[in-house]
C-alpha cells in the first residue's frame, strides 16, 4: 500500500532526507554538545527549512513558525542524548513529530487563506474527471479540516497518508506501538471523511454511508 | 440469511489507490456501502496528496533565529565621555568622567564633539524625495493652495506641504535615508537639496531614519520653537590588553571585524559594549540592521523605508473594503486605501474587518502594471439578540463561546449563499444540551421572513458548532439567534 501511495506522486516532502549523516554533520553535532554557539547557529541554518517542511500539516499553518522554534529549543536542550545510533536527520524528525503532537494551538490565531491573485487554478491544469475536485478552495478546506483533528490523529494521518510512512516507522517516530498507530489512523481517516462530508465545498466527493458491518 | 462481508480497511485503501479492476472483489460491484467507502477514501487520498508544500517566509526563519540566539541586552549602567576625542578615533585609556543616568549632567564647558556645519553652500542642487508607501488619507497641497490626494508615483520636491489624516506616508530621500509622516500630521519640506534636508513639522509626528551622514550633510526637523538636528555620532573606543570596549554617547556605531564588513554589532547611544578578543561577533549581533530596516521608535510600528531597493519595483494598491485595516508584509497596520512600491514577488496582505481577519498572498509580476487588490468583504454573521437566559454573566460567556465559531458559521453561510443568493435573515439555533452542557442536538429554525437553510447548510452549521460545551448554569434548551446578511464580495484583481 505504501509503495502504491508513493506512486501517486505525492507533492509532500519526503519523509526523511536522503542524505545520511555526514561526518561534517556529526562533527557539528559534537560541537553543539559542548554548547558551541556558532555550531548551534550553524545547525539551525542547515536544518531550518527541512524541519519547517516536516512540520507543515503536522501543525496548523499559522503555528509552524512557533513550532519550528520549539523544535530547535528541544534539539538544543537534548542534543547530548543523540548517540548516533540513527541518522541525525531521523532523530531531528522524531523531535519535530513529538513537538507537533504536543503542540497546542495559540488562542487568537485566525487564519483564512484567500488567494486573490490570478494564477491558474490547479483544477484547470489537471487532467481527468477526479481532478476537478482539486480546486484551490477545496484544498484550502482540506487543510482546514486537517487542523480540526486532534494532534496525534493528525500526525498519524499526515505521516501515513501524505508522507508514505508505514505504521511501524510511525510507531517508532511517535514512541507508540503499531496497534495504536493503526487505530489512530483508522479514526483519523473516518473523522476526516466525516468532516469533509459535512463541508459544503467537499460534500459531493464524500458520499455519506454507515460504517459497514463486518 | 448470512450478512454480506464488506470490504475491510486494507482492501478499501487498496481500491482507493487504484488497484486493477480485475482484482476488485466481486462484492464491490454490488455493494453501495463499500463503493461509497472506496469513493471517500479515494477523495481523501487525492485531497491530501494534492496539498502543496507549506513554506515559511524568510522573515519567519530570521525571527526564529533571533529568538533562539538573542544575546542578553548590553548593560546601560553608565557612559563615558572622552573629551579629547573627535569622531572615529581609537585611543588608549583616557581621562574620563563617569556619571550615572540618575544624575543630571553638568553643563559641558565646551562642545565635546565638533558640530556639523549648519548649511551646505547655497548652490547645493535641488533634490527630490520619493514616496514609497501611502496608507489611508494623505494629501499634498497643490500650487493653487488646494489639497488633493498624494500620488505615489510623483516625487516630492522642495516646498511640498503634506498632511495626513488617519494615514501615513513613508518617503525615501536616498538609499539609507528617509522619514515617515505619522497620522494626523502636517509637514513641509522646507529645504530639500543634495545633502540638506529641513522639514518643518507644524503638527503631529515624523519618524526619521538616517544612515551615516556625510561631511557637510545636514538633516533637521523644525518643530515649533525647537530644532532637532542630526549632529553625527560621538563615541569612544578603548583598546584594553584583551578586549575592546566601545562607548557611545549618542547616535549609533557599528562594530565589525574589518573595515568593509557589512555585518556587525550595532551599539546605540548612550551605551557601551565590551568585546573580548577572539569572541565571535556573530554571537553578539542580534541582527545587523541594514539601511533598509528601521527600528521602532517609542513603540510605534516599524515601517521599512525602501532604501536600497533596486528595480524592478511594482505598485500594490489595496482599495477595498472601506473600513478595513490592512497590513502588508511586516509593515504596520493602517487603514485602506493603501498603496506602496514593493519588489516583485509574493507579499502577504492581511486585513481585518468586522472582526474577521483574512490572509491574502498577492504576487507582483514584472510588466503587470499596478496591482489593485480588492479584498473580499466577508458576509456578516452576528448574534441577533441577547441570549435569553436571565443572567448577564452567562450571556457574556455564551456570546464569547459562540463568537469563536463565527468564522465557521460564516463559511457555511457563504456557501449557502452561492447555492441560494437570497439566503438572508435571522436563524435561531436551538440547542439541546446534556447534563454536562455538551450539545446533544441542534435545530436551525428560520425566523419570520428568513430563508430556510438547505440540508447542506444545516449539516455545515451543525459541524460549525460541534464540540461546543456550554458553561454550567446554561439551561438544557437554549436558543441563540443569528443574523445572516450577504457581504460585498470582490471579483478579484483588476
Amino acid at each position: 500500500m505504501d509503495a502504491a501511495l508513493k506512486s501517486l506522486g505525492s507533492t509532500q516532502p519526503s519523509a526523511l532526507p536522503a542524505d545520511p549523516t555526514s561526518a561534517e554533520v556529526l562533527s557539528l553535532v559534537e560541537r553543539c554538545k559542548h554548547d558551541d554557539q556558532a555550531a548551534l547557529r550553524d545547525l539551525y541554518g542547515r536544518f531550518q527549512r527541512q524541519v519547517a517542511a516536516q512540520l507543515s500539516y503536522l501543525v496548523p499553518r499559522s503555528d509552524v513558525e512557533d513550532a519550528l522554534q520549539e523544535v530547535f529549543v528541544e534539539v538544543f536542550r537534548s542534543i547530548r542524548r543523540f548517540e548516533g545510533r540513527s541518522a541525525f536527520a531521523t532523530w531531528l524528525y522524531r523531535v519535530a513529530v513529538h513537538v507537533a503532537m504536543r503542540h497546542r494551538r495559540k488562542a487568537g490565531k485566525a487564519r483564512a487563506e484567500v488567494q486573490v491573485f490570478d494564477s491558474p487554478d490547479p483544477a484547470d491544469e489537471a487532467a481527468g474527471p477526479a481532478d476537478s475536485m482539486l480546486t484551490r478552495e477545496r484544498l484550502t478546506r482540506a487543510e482546514a479540516l486537517l487542523e480540526k483533528l486532534a494532534p496525534k490523529k493528525r500526525a498519524v494521518l499526515v505521516l501515513h497518508d501524505m508522507r508514505g510512512m508505514d505504521a511501524s516507522r510511525i510507531a517508532e517516530m511517535t514512541g507508540s506501538n503499531v496497534l495504536t498507530v493503526r487505530t489512530r489512523l483508522f479514526y483519523a481517516r473516518r473523522e476526516f471523511e466525516l468532516l469533509a462530508g459535512a463541508d459544503p465545498a467537499l460534500a459531493e466527493y464524500f458520499p455519506p454511508g454507515k460504517e459497514a458491518r463486518r | 440469511m448470512t450478512r454480506p462481508v464488506h470490504l475491510d480497511e486494507a482492501e478499501i485503501e487498496r481500491q482507493a489507490l487504484g488497484a486493477p479492476a480485475e482484482t476488485a472483489p466481486e462484492h464491490l460491484a454490488g455493494c453501495a456501502l463499500c463503493k461509497a467507502s472506496v469513493a471517500r477514501a479515494r477523495s481523501r487520498r487525492a485531497l491530501l496528496g494534492a496539498l502543496p508544500e507549506v513554506s515559511l517566509h524568510e522573515a519567519a526563519f530570521r525571527r526564529v533565529e533571533r529568538n533562539l540566539f538573542a544575546p542578553p541586552p548590553a548593560p546601560r549602567w553608565r557612559w563615558l565621555i572622552a573629551p579629547a576625542l573627535g569622531l572615529a578615533v581609537a585611543a588608549a585609556a583616557l581621562a574620563v568622567f563617569v556619571r550615572t543616568p540618575a544624575v543630571e549632567p553638568e553643563a559641558a564647558p565646551m562642545a565635546l564633539v565638533p558640530s556639523v556645519p549648519e548649511a551646505a553652500p547655497p548652490q547645493a542642487s535641488l533634490a527630490s524625495a520619493a514616496p514609497q508607501f501611502v496608507q489611508g488619507e494623505v494629501e499634498l497641497q497643490r500650487a493653487d493652495g488646494s489639497w488633493g490626494p498624494l500620488e505615489l508615483e510623483r516625487p516630492l520636491s522642495e516646498g511640498a506641504a503634506i498632511r495626513t489624516a488617519e494615514g501615513r506616508l513613508a518617503v525615501m530621500l536616498e538609499p539609507g535615508k528617509g522619514f515617515v509622516v505619522e497620522p494626523n500630521s502636517s509637514i513641509e519640506l522646507r529645504r530639500l537639496r543634495m545633502g540638506q534636508t529641513h522639514l518643518r513639522l507644524s503638527s503631529g509626528a515624523v519618524y526619521c531614519s538616517l544612515g551615516p551622514l556625510r561631511a557637510g550633510e545636514s538633516f533637521a526637523v523644525e518643530a515649533g520653537p525647537r530644532w532637532v538636528r542630526v549632529v553625527g555620532t560621538a563615541f569612544a573606543v578603548t583598546r584594553w590588553p584583551t578586549r575592546v570596549s566601545v562607548e557611545v554617547e549618542h547616535g549609533t556605531v557599528s562594530v565589525a571585524d574589518d573595515e568593509r564588513s557589512p555585518a556587525g554589532v550595532l551599539v546605540r547611544g548612550p551605551g557601551e559594549l565590551e568585546i573580548p578578543d577572539g569572541a565571535d561577533l556573530g554571537l553578539l549581533a542580534a541582527r545587523p540592521l541594514g539601511p533598509e530596516q528601521v527600528g521602532p521608535l517609542s513603540g510605534r510600528p516599524a515601517w521599512k523605508l525602501a532604501a536600497g531597493q533596486t528595480p524592478p519595483l511594482a505598485v500594490l494598491s489595496v482599495t477595498e473594503p472601506a473600513g478595513a485595516r490592512v497590513q502588508v508584509d511586516e509593515l504596520g497596520w493602517g487603514p485602506v486605501p493603501l498603496s506602496g512600491k514593493l519588489p516583485l514577488g509574493p507579499h502577504r496582505v492581511r486585513s481585518r474587518i468586522d472582526g474577521n481577519e483574512v490572509d491574502t498572498t498577492v504576487v507582483l509580476k514584472e510588466g503587470g502594471g499596478p496591482l489593485q487588490v480588492l479584498l473580499p468583504r466577508p458576509a456578516a454573521v452576528r448574534r441577533a439578540a441577547p441570549v435569553p437566559d436571565g443572567s448577564g454573566r452567562l450571556a457574556t460567556e455564551i456570546t464569547a463561546l459562540i463568537a469563536g465559531r463565527t468564522r465557521d458559521l460564516r463559511y457555511c453561510y457563504e456557501h449557502w449563499l452561492k447555492r441560494n443568493p437570497t439566503a438572508a435573515g435571522t436563524l435561531e439555533f436551538r440547542f439541546r444540551l446534556s447534563d454536562d452542557r455538551a450539545i446533544t442536538s441542534l435545530d436551525v429554525v428560520p425566523a419570520a421572513g428568513a430563508a430556510p437553510p438547505d440540508e447542506t447548510a444545516r449539516r455545515c452549521f451543525a459541524q460549525a458548532v460541534e464540540g461546543l460545551s456550554f458553561p454550567p448554569g446554561v439551561p438544557s434548551e437554549l436558543e441563540v439567534p443569528f443574523a445572516f446578511k450577504p457581504g460585498q464580495v470582490a471579483d478579484g484583481p483588476l
